[in-house]
């Protein structure tokens, strides 16, 4: 008995934390998103307006760009850090001299800050002196300005995000890759499957656990990305890199429409979540029916 | 012999994969190093990716004293004192919270568990955006906006469901006996968890540690809408520097401020060694 209650003294700070700043606030936001409400406005009442802001956002071209922005963006450097990051993991599998220098080089931009990142990138992208620009320049006559050249920008964050996590998605392949039973590919070899078959029938089903939550991890940080975009472009040129978390944070503090902030805060939640369930449902899902 | 060969030629094949891999990593932090050890001049007529004439550290001396953010010429000094006052008191707070609730959570199971750990899940990897502003609200009803305990109360809170995923996941993997045999022993919660718990600790400790170190120490977003005027974090200030509009853009300061930020967590993953891998394998099986 006394330890039940020990016990509920312990978990308090963090129940309380979770209620206080977790579900309280939730709650707060969707009632707000529920209302018309401009807190510094000429009229700063909060009034209730039913389903307008939703209707609204469906037909809003900057947070439907917002979106369609960050699929693409995921789709492009999480699939590119897949295979990098796959490929990398094979390489470590082995043994070979200088191993160690090559592992710590390659896990180094994980501990950079993304502000850092963002800072480093800008300056290799400056025109005239960036030396990504003055590369392409001098070798293909191709001029490169992130500042006013959509898809230079696009690409630019890209390879910026390929650059800083890559080496995370290496790090849990070679977990999963070292905690794989040999048996399989034994048999595999006896029974004369090349590499080929290997790889997509016995490989990658067995560490598909492991792909999906890399997966899984990389989409939530897309999602909330905003430092080393902010940093490099600013979500420009235009709109030509304003993910969804910058949308949501240039969106809800600059202008004080809480409630229409609100709103895409509601939604950018609902599809996180629905994002997640469709990854679990198509990856995972099929394949425990079948064990 | 056909084999060795064929091992030689694969060897090869990884050896040239992982140099031009590790070129592809290593470059941002070569430009980084060569611009701040340049002046301006140099930077203006040389190829970025030339090596230094005569090295100089002026504009790591300016970065650290004398770089202007805005209307304060103060250099990124006063960042790195606010950013260590964030990160201390942050970083052994959410550890204690987690290390005490993540310990009882597997000693004493209740019923709530699988919800609790449902919420905790849900609350790691919500896009923070959303809950910016009614935080906001509650912390200056409370008048903790804008001051050196929100900033670090905020970092508590947000660290909190990885930190307690992370221990409770750690002592879950603890003998069940361990804690059944100190039972009938007759040992309380918090003896069991001093005499028994801690010493089993630091493996988890040490993680914990640098996993929240870090991450704090590279938060932007909270600092920049929690921390106010007068606590702000280097990250902050490197931003401001960076991206300042008045003046010639001074990029070897501002990479000089770019490294100067980036130290403390370089240091801490080249001291940590194998213990930061197992940090970052421990965070990314958090899901």
């Amino acid at each position: 008995m006394q330890s039940k209650t020990l016990g509920w003294i312990l978990l308090a700070p963090t129940l309380l934390i979770l209620f206080f700043f977790g579900v309280l606030p939730f709650i707060y936001v969707v009632f707000v998103s529920f209302h018309q409400w401009n807190p510094f406005a000429v009229d700063p009442e909060m009034v209730f307006n039913g389903a307008d802001n939703f209707r609204q956002i469906v037909f809003d071209p900057a947070f439907l760009n917002s979106i369609g922005v960050t699929v693409l963006f995921v789709l492009f450097a999480v699939v590119s850090e897949l295979i990098l990051g796959y490929v990398l993991a094979q390489a470590f599998m082995r043994d070979f001299p200088g191993k160690a220098i090559f592992r710590t080089i390659h896990t180094l931009p994980l501990i950079m800050a993304p502000i850092i990142v963002g800072s480093v990138w800008k300056l290799m992208t400056t025109p005239s002196i960036g030396i990504i620009p003055k590369f392409l320049d001098d070798w293909f006559g191709i001029t490169m300005n992130i500042a006013t050249s959509a898809p230079a920008a696009f690409a630019t964050v890209v390879i910026m995000d390929i650059w800083h996590w890559t080496p995370l998605v290496t790090l849990t392949l070679i977990a999963a890759l070292v905690s794989l039973p040999s048996d399989p590919f034994e048999q595999a070899q006896i029974d004369g499957a090349n590499k080929r078959q290997i790889f997509w029938h016995i490989t990658l089903p067995m560490i598909a656990p492991a792909v999906v939550a890399t997966v899984f991890i990389r989409l939530m940080d897309a999602l909330r990305t905003v430092d080393e975009v902010w940093m490099l472009t600013g979500g420009g040129p235009g709109s030509a890199t304003r993910f969804v978390g910058v949308h949501i944070f240039k969106e809800v503090f600059p202008k004080t429409n809480y409630g229409y902030g609100s709103t895409i805060s509601v939604v950018v939640l609902y599809l996180t979540i629905v994002a997640c369930w469709l990854l679990y449902v198509t990856m995972l899902a099929p394949r425990s029916k079948k064990d | 012999m056909r084999m060795s060969s064929e091992k030689t030629l694969a060897r090869t094949g990884v050896y040239a994969f992982l140099v031009i891999s590790a070129a592809f990593f290593l470059m941002p932090f070569y430009v980084m190093v060569v611009t701040s050890l340049k002046t301006m001049d140099e930077i203006r007529v040389t190829s970025i990716f030339a090596l230094p004439d005569t090295p100089t550290l002026q504009a790591w001396v300016t970065a650290w004293q004398s770089a202007c953010t805005g209307l304060n010429c103060n250099g990124l000094s006063v960042g790195f004192f606010n950013s260590v006052m964030i990160m201390v008191p942050a970083t052994v707070f959410s550890i204690l919270l987690g290390a005490v609730t993540g310990y009882a959570l597997s000693f004493w199971r209740p019923k709530g568990t699988g919800l609790i750990f449902g919420i905790l899940l849900v609350a790691a990897f919500i896009p923070y955006q959303v809950f910016i502003y009614p935080l906001v609200r509650m912390l200056s009803q409370v008048g903790l906006y804008n001051s050196l305990a929100g900033i670090v109360a905020i970092h508590v809170i947000f660290g909190m469901p990885i930190m307690v995923l992370l221990f409770r996941n750690y002592y879950a993997g603890l003998p069940r006996d361990l804690f059944s045999a100190a039972r009938v022993d007759g040992g309380g919660f918090w003896v069991i968890f001093i005499r028994l718990i801690l010493p089993l600790s630091p493996p988890i400790l040490i993680v914990a540690v640098i996993l929240q170190s870090t991450h704090i120490w590279n938060d932007f977003l909270f600092g920049l809408v929690f921390a106010g005027s007068d606590n702000q974090p280097m990250t902050v200030l490197l931003n401001n520097i960076v991206n300042s509009t008045q003046g010639e853009k001074a990029y070897n300061v501002n990479m000089a401020a770019t490294i100067l930020t980036a130290a403390v967590p370089l240091i801490i993953y080249l001291a940590s060694g194998r213990w930061f891998v197992r940090g970052i394998a421990a965070g990314a099986v958090k899901g």
